[in-house]
């Protein structure tokens, strides 16, 4: 059944500089128990999604229509009170920066029992124990004794702990976690995912999970959504979208990262940067990056079908959002994808891209304010580099 | 590009920042303050054209080593030659001349770039400090520079806050390469960018050291980048290094424990992909009191047994683990495991086959140690704690388990080609251990 359903939500932030279309039009559905990522580059609405289905988009930001429905019921729909009631207690969310969620002037343990005692009606005595377990559930040390510190005498690793342990004291059926571990060390980010995956199942609660990190989401999620420009560009379940993904953009992220054990000298780059919101390119907004792209992609957005069909989807089939898939392109995609892991990586020294795209130039647009920073010196990729450089040297 | 028969480029020796701590007047008058060794007598070299990644967690000292090496911060020790010459001695219009051949890029693109100034004025700059061009070559070199980083040089009017990341980050390197450098030292150059955006300067970054022979150090927490980007490869610990060599070295065996269970922490991107992940237990000690011996024993899952002890590696480590936790705490709490459902309880109420339990539970201890005169040290440690003496069973701790890596700080062995390791299971001393190659 599913647990969350997110339908055509759009959230506009009205700025000086013009309206932001944060989140364009987007659906998706999260299923009880699930664990379900949220890739894309900043800037690609995945932080604005988590919060306007907390409701806590604030001025200049609006929801500006969209249903989310928790549990069956809509949440844009309840007054403000009745979706306290559910933050927190339905749903909790984790934010990135651990030192700006906890309060300062109250120890750890407190902060984590107010809560318990807020949404569960627990005594002093009871709200405490519950809280040093949950502080011992998420690896704490010494939690009886660390009850009584403050986040300060935490380090950033113990401090994020701590906020995930605030985030399950009342046993919420979704956890929102926006990039939980993008500020910490990589020893302590695999203990901490470790321990949220655990905790998970054990509550059994589902786990709506942003990140930029290809990484995590591989490790961690049974589902993704891909985002770009405030808009889904791809669905599926991470195995679909490791080895057979859909949509250019994800063929580009997935071939930009580097990987441990891969001799290649060169990285796959997506040329130019995430566009600015307030002037989203026409048709397909990533057309001014992607290698396919052709005329119809500047005037035709393309619709999240099913990339076998080129149907419609409901809300947790595959999905790809590309007019490749709808017939409206003269030329196929034409990209490999190949993953393999470290262990059975042979080592012969052969440059070896795991994901191969021709070097097709872009389609240019003047949309951008700054002038498109396409990667010159990707596309002299093929010999003399402008030599007008260090000439005196 | 590989190592040449050139000597180095850069040869540092015995580099050392301690920082003074706890530094009110008053404990400074009677001398209380303390030191944090933030880098503790780092060597290195970098040779013409390669690329030396630097890695470690935060707290390891990697950005205080990028720093003292151009005497941004000013080492307590050591030397730092560039072609023969003392930075650390060099007088200040000397050291300005050098900083012209030694460049650096910074972390944070958004923070880097002076916000009143175009474009063109942040990369000119360098020009008129280091009198290299005036009037229209500077704005030819500029546009030039420009161009070289894959910018317009349209763009040299505007300011910093209209550029993206990615595009800042390209500014910082046109400012570097301004002066025409031999060396730069970047400081996570990507490490504020998207994925995308990251490889896009990673590629520019190869791309110039071949265009122009340049020399990099590169520091960065993520593996995966400097792996990608770098020749050789240094892990520092606690201002430490724990492991240098060759890239491909250092990311296959033999391993430092600590390179590897950094590694085996990295996220894979394949959902397909299952590796065995080390944790370590706890996280970085304060560099303000570092630990005796290796620097990593209070973490190292192979911490090495004391001669006549035979157990599984992993009770050895929960051993270890309870007596670095007595070290610090004097109750009962610090050292047991926390009971669902129970409130108020009173420790020092349990009879000493409970309390035996919860210690046992707390560290993950079996039933019995595997070592039988260990498990006797663990029983007499136990019944102290239960008569609430916790200096008599510290003593019977650290008496009875005291690990070499405890008393012996290793130094760097070699075990292969130009690949030296800090780890004593890597010295001849230690002939019977099992990750030594044969």
């Amino acid at each position: 059944m599913a647990l969350l359903e997110v339908e055509d939500l759009t959230v506009k932030f009205y700025t000086e500089e013009g309206v932001v279309t944060a989140v364009d039009d987007l659906s998706f559905r999260i299923k009880r128990g699930e664990k379900f990522g949220v890739v894309g580059e900043s800037g690609a609405g995945k932080s604005v999604t988590a919060l306007s289905v907390m409701r806590l988009i604030e001025e200049p930001g609006r929801i500006e229509s969209g249903t989310v429905r928790f549990d069956g019921e809509d949440l844009m729909e309840m007054s403000e009170s009745e979706v306290r009631d559910v933050r927190g207690n339905d749903i909790a969310m984790i934010f990135q920066d651990a030192q700006t969620a906890l309060n300062p002037v109250y120890t750890v343990g407190e902060q984590i029992a107010e809560a318990i005692r807020h949404h569960l009606d627990y005594g002093d005595a009871a709200a405490r124990d519950r809280a040093i377990r949950l502080l011992d559930d998420v690896g704490i040390p010494e939690p009886e004794a660390r009850y009584d510190d403050y986040p300060h005498e935490f380090s950033g690793g113990m401090q994020q702990r701590v906020v995930i342990a605030m985030a399950l004291s009342c046993d919420p059926d979704l956890l929102i976690a926006d990039e939980p571990t993008t500020a910490l060390d990589v020893t302590i980010e695999a203990k901490i995912l470790d321990r949220l995956e655990r905790l998970a199942e054990e509550y059994d609660t589902a786990i709506q999970l942003i990140t930029h990190d290809l990484g995590v989401i591989a490790e961690m999620c049974d589902r993704v959504m891909v985002m770009y420009a405030g808009r889904a560009v791809e669905k599926a379940t991470v195995e679909e979208m490791y080895y057979d993904p859909k949509h250019p953009y994800t063929v580009g992220l997935m071939s930009a990262i580097p990987r441990i054990g891969d001799r290649q000298d060169r990285l796959q780059t997506i040329p130019g940067t995430m566009p600015d919101l307030v002037e989203v390119p026409s048709g397909c907004s990533f057309h001014p990056r992607c290698p396919f792209a052709e005329e119809e992609c500047t005037r035709k957005q393309p619709p999240l079908v099913d990339p076998e069909t080129g149907e419609g989807v409901g809300l947790s089939d595959r999905a790809a959002a590309c007019l490749a898939y709808t017939g409206d392109l003269d030329n196929e995609l034409d990209y490999e994808v190949e993953v393999r892991g470290r262990a059975e990586q042979p080592d012969d020294g052969q440059p070896d891209p795991r994901v191969r795209r021709p070097d097709s130039e872009p389609v240019r647009t003047d949309s951008d304010p700054v002038g498109l920073d396409t990667d010159l010196l990707d596309q002299n990729d093929d010999g003399e580099d402008d030599a007008g450089g260090l000439s005196d040297g | 590009m590989a190592k040449t028969a050139d000597g180095p480029i850069l040869e540092v020796e015995n580099l050392t920042k301690y920082y003074e701590s706890g530094g009110g007047l008053v404990d400074t008058l009677l001398g209380r303050s303390q030191e944090v060794k933030a880098l503790d007598g780092v060597d290195l070299e970098l040779y013409p054209g390669e690329t030396l990644g630097i890695v470690g967690e935060s707290g390891c000292g990697k950005t205080t080593l990028a720093r003292s090496l151009l005497r941004l911060i000013e080492p307590t020790a050591g030397t730092v030659r560039y072609e023969g010459e003392d930075l650390t001695a060099a007088s200040d219009d000397r050291l300005r001349a050098l900083r012209k051949d030694i460049q650096y890029i910074f972390q944070d693109p958004f923070a880097s770039l002076n916000p009143r100034l175009t474009v063109g004025d942040i990369v000119g700059e360098p020009l008129d400090i280091h009198d290299i061009a005036e009037g229209e070559a500077r704005a030819d070199r500029v546009s030039d520079l420009l161009e070289t980083v894959g910018l317009n040089q349209r763009h040299a009017h505007r300011y910093p806050h209209e550029f993206s990341g990615g595009q800042r980050q390209r500014i910082g390197i046109a400012r570097a390469l301004a002066v025409d450098p031999e060396v730069i030292v970047c400081d996570e150059p990507v490490s504020a960018l998207d994925v995308s955006v990251q490889a896009q300067i990673l590629n520019l970054l190869a791309d110039l050291q071949s265009e122009f022979g340049l020399s990099y150090i590169v520091i960065a927490h993520d593996l995966s980048v400097v792996e990608h980007i770098a020749d050789r490869v240094g892990v520092l610990y606690l201002g430490e290094f724990a492991e240098v060599g060759p890239t491909e070295d250092v990311f296959q065996p033999p391993y430092h424990p600590y390179a590897e269970a950094l590694l085996s922490a990295i996220p894979e991107p394949d959902p397909g992909w299952e590796g065995d992940r080390i944790f370590l237990s706890g996280d970085v000690p304060s560099p303000l009191n570092p630990p005796s011996g290796c620097r990593f024993h209070t973490r190292c899952p192979k911490v090495i047994q004391p001669k006549g002890t035979d157990m599984a590696q992993s009770e050895w480590r929960s051993l270890m683990d309870l007596k670095q936790r007595l070290r610090k705490a004097d109750s009962l709490e610090a050292v047991t495991a926390v009971r669902e459902g129970v409130e108020d309880e009173d420790l020092r109420q349990l009879s000493r086959s409970a309390l035996e339990a919860r210690v046992r539970d707390e560290f993950g201890l079996p039933e019995t140690v595997g070592d039988r005169e260990a498990e006797e040290v663990f029983g007499t440690a136990l019944d102290h704690l239960y008569d609430g003496a916790f200096e008599a069973a510290r003593t019977a701790l650290n008496d009875a388990f005291e690990s070499p890596c405890e008393r012996t700080d290793p130094e760097l062995f070699d075990v292969g080609d130009d690949h030296r390791i800090a780890c004593l299971l890597y010295d001849d001393a230690y002939p019977e251990t099992p990750t030594r190659r044969s």
